[in-house]
């Protein structure tokens, strides 16, 4: 229950962060830079205005008519919601099987490999766009089949490969803490003990060192999750999905911008508020994040 | 001193070291023996008088090619180099060092309200930063008069502004965005310093604010916020690229006209950011390595950077080791699994 509502009061304050900034970047998108304060206050007047009156949500269609964004923000909404989720899934599973074959590896070669990934995390995700996207287009050019959508058009959606592409340069990151983690829980006496007893690193692996480690490890994930929501914004543009970030981009009123970024974390926290509950439970820590 | 000379004896940090000040001193001699002359080639003909299309292979003109106007992109890239880096530098110092000052202040001067602040500069953290700084900058950076349609009639938009003020701007913008996050980042660290014990003698004794600051806490200070700044030179590195992509970059594009009379966008700086943005859509065209090249170089200059930036949290974590009872070398934290503040923690235990 506490941690529901630490979780809660975490949110509130994450809204109220949102509201501020979308206001002041709504001191220069609306028609020039008023940097004012009178016009600050009347943005985050605004804001809250519309984001309990929903009907307020208003944009300007190209021909200067205006529309409620409820005609096609669900689409967009959906869509980025399920490419962002799908990437945090993949690269969690990505990263802690990675970290179960390295264990499986001599010790030795565990360092080296520890070195070499903490350099490849650092590669810009941009350079693996390029490389995925090149690669792509180089087997149609070759063998004449295109293996997966590059971009997508509002017609079509492309999941596969934005998705994998986003998932790659967290799941180093994950495979790297996760390392770092079970290196240090390998070391108890613990461990010895069931080694001991005649198990093998595998039942360790899944079924002590994994539990112990995961209040650690999730408390690490805010990192990732937002190095995963700056990413997106790139991901939108270069693979041409139309999803929230590029509604954003297109209709930058305060109030439309503030609305989209809460919707966006709401299921990321209902998240967050089960998977803390879970570990108070399962193992009896509760979780500051 | 004695760690300068250490560093200088870490094949890591040396690697990166020798890679980014000899980039950075190729283009500075380019610049001054060569005045930035991009030497162009004109229109090449097939042996039966065809013209042969712009953007020439990397085999004909080695090792990069040609863009669209005949430049050679080695040449491009070099006179790019010295922008890109102190772009880059600029940015990070802005970053770093009034956020040491703010830090500071918060710390020593409004210490109740650090808890609303903390939490409040959290969740700043949740909007994207490129998101950010591309709506403000968006606006800002504006190179042509836009006509606004408002009551029915066109009217012009703000007018852009000179030169100069656009990239002051844009490393301005992207470098204060990031102050709130560091400060807070500081004033957390100068808390942990301060609770120790050492401190509490020293106020004992009657050490001022000043005093405290300026012999206790910088010595723990100054190698975090040279690890600090490597990050933050990252950082930018990969925000400068993203904005480019979305087409915001440093000194912004003026028009020209290619071999065959077509006009297209061109760098002003020819500062790698804007290349890299500018230069993605060959990767569809039958050209594709001349996307490849900005980003390679980018790439190189973030890892290097990775690699004075490990060598760097190696060697510290050695001194701390030679200050402490030395333990045995198996039992040395391995130092590149920790956050930048993790280290003094560890130290302190």
């Amino acid at each position: 229950m506490r941690a529901t509502l630490s979780v809660l009061s975490r949110f509130l304050f994450v809204v109220i962060g949102i509201i501020l900034v979308s206001a002041f970047v709504g001191m220069f998108t609306i028609s020039g830079i008023h940097l004012k304060w009178n016009v600050f206050i009347q943005n985050v007047l605004d804001i809250v205005m519309s984001l309990i009156f929903p009907d307020r949500l208003i944009i300007l269609g190209p021909t200067q008519f205006e529309y409620s964004i409820f005609l096609n923000f669900w689409d967009y909404y959906l869509y980025s919601l399920t490419i962002f989720l799908s990437a945090l899934f993949i690269s969690f599973v990505v990263g802690l099987f990675i970290t179960y074959f390295t264990i499986l590896l001599p010790k030795k070669l565990n360092n080296h490999i520890s070195k070499i990934v903490s350099l490849l995390e650092s590669i810009p995700d941009l350079f693996i766009i390029m490389i995925i996207q090149f690669t792509v287009i180089y087997y149609l050019n070759v063998t004449g089949d295109l293996l997966f959508p590059v971009a997508g058009s509002s017609r079509t959606k492309t999941y596969f490969l934005p998705i994998i592409a986003l998932s790659l340069i967290p799941a180093f990151m994950i495979y790297r803490i996760n390392l770092h983690l079970v290196n240090e829980e390998w070391e108890k006496s613990y461990v010895e003990l069931a080694r001991s007893k005649g198990h093998n690193k595998t039942f360790i692996f899944f079924n002590h060192v994994l539990r112990n480690i995961t209040p650690s490890l999730f408390s690490h994930s805010k990192m990732i999750v937002l190095y995963l929501l700056s990413s997106m914004v790139i991901f939108e543009k270069l693979f041409n999905i139309y999803g929230i970030f590029t509604f954003i981009i297109t209709y930058p009123n305060p109030n439309v911008i503030a609305f989209t970024l809460i919707m966006f974390f709401v299921p990321v926290f209902v998240l967050y508020a089960i998977i803390t509950n879970l570990i108070e439970k399962q193992t009896g820590k509760r979780l500051e994040w | 001193m004695n760690l300068m000379k250490k560093l200088l004896l870490n094949k890591l940090f040396l690697t990166g070291f020798v890679i980014i000040s000899g980039l950075f001193l190729v283009s500075i001699f380019y610049f001054i023996v060569f005045k930035d002359h991009i030497p162009t080639t004109s229109l090449l003909f097939a042996a039966d008088g065809k013209p042969l299309p712009a953007p020439y292979s990397f085999k004909k003109f080695p090792p990069f090619g040609t863009d669209g106007f005949g430049r050679h992109l080695l040449i491009v890239m070099i006179v790019g180099t010295k922008y890109t880096i102190a772009a880059a530098l600029i940015i990070t110092f802005l970053r770093v060092f009034p956020s040491i000052i703010f830090g500071l202040i918060l710390h020593f001067y409004f210490n109740k309200l650090e808890r609303p602040i903390k939490s409040m500069v959290d969740s700043l953290n949740y909007f994207p930063m490129t998101l950010l700084a591309y709506l403000l900058l968006n606006v800002i950076l504006i190179q042509d008069v836009s006509m606004i349609l408002v009551d029915g009639a066109l009217v012009e938009g703000a007018q852009p502004l000179p030169y100069w003020n656009r990239v002051v701007l844009f490393i301005i913008i992207l470098a204060s965005l990031f102050v709130p996050t560091n400060s807070v980042l500081i004033a957390n660290e100068v808390k942990i310093i301060m609770n120790k014990e050492f401190i509490e003698c020293s106020r004992v004794l009657g050490a001022t604010n000043w005093r405290i600051v300026s012999k206790h806490i910088k010595p723990f200070l100054v190698p975090q916020i040279a690890i600090i700044f490597i990050r933050d030179f990252i950082q930018s590195l990969i925000l400068m690229s993203h904005l480019a992509v979305l087409g915001l970059f440093i000194g912004g594009y003026y028009f020209r006209e290619d071999l065959f009379g077509q006009t297209q966008k061109v760098s002003l700086s020819n500062e790698w950011a804007g290349l890299l943005g500018m230069w993605w859509e060959f990767l569809w065209t039958t050209y594709p390595w001349i996307s490849f090249i900005p980003i390679l170089f980018i790439t190189i200059l973030i890892l290097s950077a990775k690699g004075m930036m490990e060598g760097l949290k190696v060697e510290l974590a050695l001194m701390d080791n030679l200050r402490e009872t030395p333990l045995k070398k198996e039992n040395l934290l391995l130092p590149e699994n920790l956050a930048p503040f993790e280290r003094i923690r560890n130290y302190s235990k």
